[in-house]
């Protein structure tokens, strides 16, 4: 894991200069979150701001307990805050209603876990249509045409009809990649997406996961604790103990220390 | 340590603990209350028995050929009332009287009961008038009669119109007539009850003077008929009657025809006092406590032989009216028996399913702890004692609670419900007996440690590389494949040799030695084990069509819920073996009740046609089931059973009646073809009219001769109707001859075969069935004339005209009559010739409706059964809907950070919850609904009586309503929890 680059002051300076960036997709200011741990509260996330572009590649970083799943899920919109603000595309996710949210979800943000969740009991295939399904946008002719176009694109096309059991763990997250593609989200959010999967297999995930950023225009915002992983993407916040400690913004510099 | 585990478990897995706990209550309360209803019907089934032979074990009588007619209660009542078991004992006259009421035309015959009311307590009674509205209106205190007055007292406490007031085994909120009273002198003339048939004909109310002519009964030299012409002596005696009353089990007769009188007056005024024609005796009811209804006969048996140990020397003749009828009717209570059992199995068996699959899980999410604590030293068999620990107080929390409930649900329930078809039968149905608990748990404890058993083993065979590397516990380890390797003893061969074995073991072993032997519990247990596989048998071979079913499900859900329906679709059809075990029970808990609505749907929608087939013609009245034959004498002669002339005459020219035809009573004789290659025994009959147009059309099928045949029978002497299976026997056809053998000795007649018959509804057995044939039950239809000269022994001369060979009067009612009328008629017959010349009459609309009416209780027992297995099925569909949602908490986890609304989710398991239960009810249906008509066809094919489409609307459609409900309540509160959390907090427990 790399170290934070700059002490807790710069960084902060660092991210308050992102916030003022243009075209901002995820803008997240003054997040508090704490979670009870028995009687105690402890606190997840204390008073982190931040602002993703449209169409960066952002990896969370830090320790175990450093607040970066926390600051994922809300930026996803899984989670809530306990204080703070956090807007997708001009819209406030915290005043919004469980139902909204997850028409949020379906619309905006495509999601790939560390141990895939696939619905072992569908196809890829099917997999890739499950959130078209639950949004009902598409006849079921074009649901399945942009399934295997999905497919297509993580290199799956020949597995369409393979359910997850018959699909080595490489390919059941390049399946899970095309589901979080499948309602042509503006925002990707992966937690640990090559925790399971060996280095070889991550990185062609990873690969994926690039091209689609690059390709397409997809925000990707990630969670590694692999620093090789890291390295793909534009920038990385570094989070220690509920606060973002550093932003790395030379990631082929990162790499290249890495190699 | 494993006590502490077990708390802990308790605490951190409340849902699944509870939900065990409530299915268990559930379960054995059911088998509680399910066993105390055996019970309850059991004691039913005796009060039944017991109103229709009479409320008393023991008859006791002198034979007619004793020199003295009487006993001597003084004498004999000490004895056998010092007998153990006898509760008590009371002397009777018991005879047939003539009754004189005044008015000459309704003078008759009628049985006297005299008792004494101070000890002869058995049985029930219900004043119907004692006179107190007449003398109310009247202003008048009863023309002075305390006895009046005192039932009138008694009388006004009571409802009005209800039944006054009973004697007798009376329950307590009842208040006892005063027999004494009642039946005591006033102003020198004894009171009488007479009984409301009774009373009827004699056209007696209360305040009226009756005076019955007695004579004691005839005896007869050993050997010897009785002399009809001696003389008897007749005492003639007034009394008036204080009430008209029913009664059950009082006279010991069915009933209500009679007149009650004390024995006190009845001995003084007919110059017998102190004496009694009968004892009857009263045991202890303890005796029929035993389940098997043999058993208990033959406890009262034992009591009777003591009573006629204790009897030394007397002369008497013993009768045990109530044991034998309890006897008699075991099968019924068998099959019912069996029945419970059935439900209370089916039931046992979801709770041992649901119980198995939750501890199953437990221990499948504690592979991990269990694990560490192998590492830690823990033996397998701490382990397996973890599992049966937590089992076990499961079960003592569980099965304690369920007796509660079962006692609750005993007690509130079914006993109202069968006291209340019960009546005054019974007023002491037994509440839950220590048996019933006791095998309650016994059998909850077996289903808990069958249910244990597997997830007790599996914990006990937690690998310690579960808790290191997870990953590859699972797979084959060294020492597995050292197990393959070695060659073992395959016993899936030797079960496929038991169970080819067990169809040749029932036929040539079980069944002849039960049947052979006459084991009650033997036959029980092979007509439950049949009953058993019938149903597990069709529900097994229809569970094939369960994925059909599913697949129509899905396309209705695709339709009406689409998006829900794509998820559904895919789960439910690609879930391999995940709900086959539950599905299976719900598959039989649906062919059971499914199999005997439908059953009795079938038997209501056929018995019009049945019974319409089977009784020939709307009235059936037969003779006689004479007054004498109730008591001990000898059997009477052929033309005393038979129709006299007069009142034949009399019964035809009623103006109630349409056309009759009467037919002669069967004469049992050989029929050969004469020439000594084939015979066969018959019954021969005659009729003195056209069948045609008096029998139900469909009720006469003549497949060879025509419709002459049934002109020529009456026309031509010598003319004959067979049945097609004797003509088959015989290779007779029409135009051909048949030897029948006569009355007399050397005597044949030989008759020409006009028609053969397939059937003739109320005429006799006319079948096409060999067996028939073979049992000699195969009837011969001639006309009267060839009838007399068959059963005429020529020697005496030629036939009498006059001697009375009428046995039967099938007739129509008069054009006039309605449907309503018929039925009235049939009690104007009944009180006018049943009562006065012991006709029976048969009134096949009364029948039809008695059998419907038996059919609709039928149908309200099968739906408090059917209520109470599918509120288990609820339990078993709850803990696999449970059990599913909890091991795809990843999926719904996604699911829920796709998009998923909460309510898709609802939808998803409603939706799967309800496609896989109402895929196995109907399965279960169609197996249920397709043996039923299986049954019935081949009892109709037997029978030779065609089907009637019908289908069951109540129990079926209540069952899938109930499954509709219990999907749609454990979908809803199964995700109840998932669906409120957010998907983070579902994904983080993973």
């Amino acid at each position: 894991m790399s170290q934070p680059s700059a002490p807790p002051a710069a960084a902060k300076d660092a991210a308050q200069d992102a916030v003022e960036e243009v075209d901002v997709l995820i803008r997240i200011e003054n997040i508090h979150k704490s979670y009870l741990m028995g009687k105690e509260a402890v606190p997840a996330l204390r008073g982190v701001s931040l602002a993703i572009e449209r169409g960066d590649m952002v990896c969370l970083m830090g320790p175990s307990g450093s607040g970066k799943t926390t600051l994922l899920n809300i930026v996803g919109g899984l989670d809530e805050p306990g204080r703070g603000h956090v807007t997708i595309d001009e819209e406030d996710v915290v005043s919004m209603g469980e139902e909204k949210l997850a028409r949020l979800r379906l619309e905006k943000i495509g999601f790939v876990f560390q141990t895939f969740n696939l619905l072992n009991n569908f196809t890829a295939e099917e997999n890739v249509e499950a959130p078209m399904v639950l949004l009902g946008a598409l006849s079921k002719r074009d649901r399945k045409a942009r399934a295997k176009e999905l497919l297509a694109l993580v290199g799956l096309a020949d597995r369409a009809e393979h359910f997850p059991s018959e699909l080595s763990g490489g390919q059941q997250q390049r399946v899970a990649i095309a589901r979080a593609l499948a309602n042509d989200p503006a925002i990707v959010i992966g937690d640990e997406m090559t925790g399971d999967l060996d280095s070889k297999t991550g990185f062609e995930v990873m690969d994926v996961v690039r091209t689609l950023n690059q390709e397409q225009g997809k925000t990707v915002v990630y969670v590694t604790h692999d620093p090789r992983m890291a390295a793909y993407a534009d920038y990385t916040i570094h989070l220690l103990d509920g606060v973002i400690v550093a932003r790395d913004e030379d990631p082929q510099r990162a790499l290249e220390r890495v190699l | 340590m494993i006590l502490t585990y077990v708390r802990r478990n308790f605490r951190r897995r409340k849902v699944r603990t509870i939900l065990m706990i409530l299915a268990l209550i559930v379960g054995v309360g059911t088998l509680v209350a399910l066993n105390a209803t055996v019970d309850s019907y059991r004691r039913f089934y005796a009060g039944t028995v017991a109103g229709e032979v009479g409320d008393f074990d023991l008859v006791l009588t002198r034979p007619d050929t004793a020199p003295n007619p009487f006993m001597v209660p003084r004498e004999i009542i000490p004895l056998v009332e010092a007998v153990p078991g006898v509760r008590s004992a009371a002397p009777r006259l018991h005879a047939v009287v003539s009754v004189r009421t005044g008015v000459s035309e309704r003078d008759g015959e009628a049985a006297l009961v005299a008792l004494d009311p101070a000890v002869d307590t058995a049985g029930t009674l219900e004043i119907v008038d004692d006179g107190s509205q007449q003398a109310d209106e009247e202003g008048d205190s009863a023309e002075g009669d305390g006895a009046q007055g005192d039932g009138a007292e008694a009388g006004d406490e009571a409802a009005p119109g209800a039944a006054r007031s009973r004697f007798g085994r009376s329950s307590d909120e009842e208040i006892p007539v005063d027999m004494e009273a009642l039946l005591g002198e006033v102003d020198g003339v004894p009171g009488a009850v007479v009984l409301q048939q009774t009373a009827d004909v004699l056209g007696v109310a209360p305040g009226d003077v009756i005076e019955i002519q007695y004579a004691p009964p005839q005896t007869r030299l050993p050997g010897q008929a009785p002399s009809a012409s001696a003389a008897r002596r007749r005492t003639t005696a007034r009394w008036r009657v204080r009430a008209v009353a029913t009664q059950r089990g009082v006279t010991g007769e069915s009933g209500n025809e009679g007149i009650l009188v004390s024995l006190a007056s009845a001995g003084e005024r007919f110059g017998v006092p102190g004496l009694a024609e009968r004892i009857v005796l009263d045991y202890d009811p303890a005796l029929y406590d035993a389940r098997d209804p043999q058993k208990s006969a033959f406890a009262a048996r034992e009591v009777t032989l003591l009573v006629r140990e204790s009897l030394g020397a007397e002369d008497v003749e013993f009768r045990m009216p109530r044991p034998r009828a309890v006897m008699d009717g075991a099968n019924a209570f068998i099959f019912f028996q069996s029945l419970i059992s059935m439900y209370g199995l089916l039931s046992l068996s979801v709770v041992g399913m649901l119980i198995r699959t939750m501890i199953l899980t437990n221990v499948q999410e504690q592979t991990r702890d269990m694990a560490v604590l192998r590492i830690l030293g823990a033996s397998r068999r701490f382990l397996f004692n973890t599992v049966a620990a937590e089992v076990a107080a499961i079960g003592a929390i569980g099965i304690g609670l369920g007796i509660v409930v079962g006692q609750w649900v005993n007690n509130k329930i079914i006993v109202r419900f069968i006291a209340q078809r019960a009546g005054d039968m019974i007023a002491d149905v037994p509440l839950v007996t220590m048996s019933g608990v006791l095998l309650a748990v016994a059998v909850g404890g077996l289903v808990l440690a069958i249910s244990a058993w597997a997830p007790a083993r599996k914990a006990a065979n937690t690998k310690v590389t579960h808790a290191i590397n997870p990953g590859v516990a699972d797979g084959l380890g060294l020492d597995d494949l050292a197990k393959m390797r070695e060659r073992r003893t395959d016993l899936r061969i030797s079960r496929s040799g038991l169970v080819v074995l067990t169809y040749p073991l029932l036929i040539f072993f079980a069944f002849p030695l039960a049947f052979d032997f006459g084991v009650l519990w033997v036959l029980a247990a092979l007509f439950f084990g049949a009953l058993l596989a019938l149903i597990v048998g069709a529900a097994l071979l229809f569970f094939v069509i369960i994925l059909p079913f599913e697949r129509l499900l899905l396309r209705v859900q695709a339709i009406t819920a689409p998006r829900a329906g794509y998820f559904v679709r895919r789960t439910v059809l690609r879930g391999k073996g995940r709900n086959t075990l539950i599905s299976l029970m719900i598959v039989m808990s649906a062919t059971l009740p499914s199999f005997l609505s439908t059953t009795l749907a079938l038997e209501v929608a056929n018995t019009e046609n049945d019974r319409r087939l089977d009784g020939g013609a709307p009235l059936r009245v037969t003779a006689p089931v004479s007054l004498q034959q109730t008591s001990a004498g000898p059997p009477q002669p052929v033309e005393q059973r038979n129709f006299k002339p007069e009142v034949l005459a009399e019964l035809r020219a009623d103006a109630g009646l349409g056309p009759t035809v009467a037919l002669a009573a069967p004469f049992r004789t050989q029929a050969s073809d004469g020439v000594g290659l084939r015979d066969a025994s018959v019954r021969v009959t005659a009729t003195d009219g056209q069948l045609r147009g008096l029998l139900y059309d469909e009720a006469i099928e003549i497949i060879e001769g025509g419709e002459a045949a049934l002109t020529r029978v009456l026309d031509e002497p010598g003319a004959a109707i067979i049945g097609a299976g004797l003509a088959d026997h015989f290779g007779a056809s029409v135009g051909k001859t048949l030897r029948l053998e006569g009355g007399g000795l050397d005597h044949d007649e030989d008759v020409l075969v006009v028609g053969i018959a397939k059937r003739l509804g109320g005429v006799g057995t006319f079948t096409a069935k060999k067996t028939a044939v073979w049992g000699g039950d195969s009837t011969v239809l001639l006309g009267m004339a060839t009838y007399r000269r068959l059963i005429n022994d020529p020697v005496t001369g030629p036939p009498d005209p006059n001697t009375p060979i009428v046995r039967t009067l099938l007739a129509t009612p008069s054009e006039a009559i309605d449907e309503e009328g018929e039925a009235e008629l049939t009690r104007d017959l009944r009180l006018r010739y049943g009562t006065q010349h012991g006709l029976n009459i048969d009134s096949t609309a009364e029948s039809i409706a008695t059998v419907r009416e038996e059919a609709r209780t039928g149908q309200m027992f099968l739906l408090i059964l059917t209520a109470l297995t599918s509120a288990l099925a609820v339990f078993g569909v709850f803990a696999v809907i449970y059990v599913s949602i909890y091991g795809r908490r990843a999926e719904i986890g996604m699911l829920k950070a796709m998009g998923a609304p909460g309510r898709h989710l609802l939808k998803v398991f409603v939706g799967e919850a309800m496609v896989m239960t109402l895929a196995a009810t109907l399965t279960g249906v169609s197996a249920g609904v397709l043996l039923g008509y299986m049954l019935r066809v081949s009892e109709g094919f037997q029978n030779e009586v065609p089907t009637a489409f019908a289908v069951d609307r109540i129990v079926v459609p209540a069952m899938l309503a109930l499954m509709i409900l219990a999907s749609l309540i454990s979908a809803t509160v199964a995700t109840h929890g998932y669906r409120r959390r957010r998907a983070v907090e579902i994904l983080r427990t993973l």
